[in-house]
């Protein structure tokens, strides 16, 4: 395939984001559940958020070398613009979700969904879901056309 | 995703100005290769700024570079 260094970069980004929440957003999940705290989960989301960034630079630092020009043009903008679009859509549609777990959770047996610490797990499940989708709209229109 | 309907000759337009590179096309025009292939392919309609600098690029005028067909 024929990618340009903003396709390259988007690719880099969503595999850096499907590792990130894998192993995070399980064990997260266990700990809550378990009875753990959240701040328990503050080193690894730092730790986490660390490696992260330090793959993301050296993988953009090797794609901008390996590519013809590192900029954008007007087509990866409009391509940004429209997945941001999608990617609004996608965090509306999770922080109504949450609103509902939050509203509806009395009606159900299983009150987990009510404690704070849960709930501050589905918003950053809704904030990465929402990322997902933003580079996904990207990869699509890049492929499609736009 | 449809093709856009705006078609060009782009393409007959480079090979008739020395074989023009798309490399070198986009260098001209101040945007990416890949820009360049998604307007040959129809999968981008550049905007007028941009259609204008590939119809200068070419010494045409726009409706020599770009047509519409609804």
């Amino acid at each position: 395939m024929d990618l340009s260094f903003s396709e390259k970069s988007v690719w880099g980004s969503l595999l850096g984001i499907a590792i990130a929440s894998y192993l995070f957003f399980p064990d997260a999940i266990n700990h809550i559940n378990e009875g753990g705290q959240p701040i328990g989960l503050f080193g690894n989301v730092i730790f986490i958020v660390g490696v992260l960034i330090a793959v993301e630079v050296v993988y953009h630092t090797l794609v901008g070398a390996s590519s013809d020009s590192t900029g954008s043009d007007e087509r990866d903008a409009l391509i940004s613009l429209k997945a941001d679009r999608n990617a609004g859509y996608a965090l509306g549609f999770g922080a109504f979700w949450i609103v509902g777990l939050v509203m509806f959770a009395d009606l159900r047996a299983d009150t987990n969904a009510l404690e704070t610490s849960m709930v501050a797990i589905y918003l950053l499940l809704a904030l990465t879901a929402s990322e997902v989708v933003k580079l996904t709209s990207q990869l699509w229109y890049y492929r499609t056309g736009v | 995703m449809a093709p856009t309907r705006v078609h060009n000759n782009i393409r007959k337009l480079r090979f008739a100005n020395g074989e023009m590179t798309q490399q070198e096309l986009a260098s001209r025009i101040g945007v990416t290769r890949q820009t360049v292939v998604a307007i040959e392919k129809q999968k981008y309609s550049p905007s007028l700024e941009v259609a204008f600098r590939i119809a200068t690029v070419f010494d045409e005028p726009l409706d020599a570079v770009f047509s519409y067909q609804p």
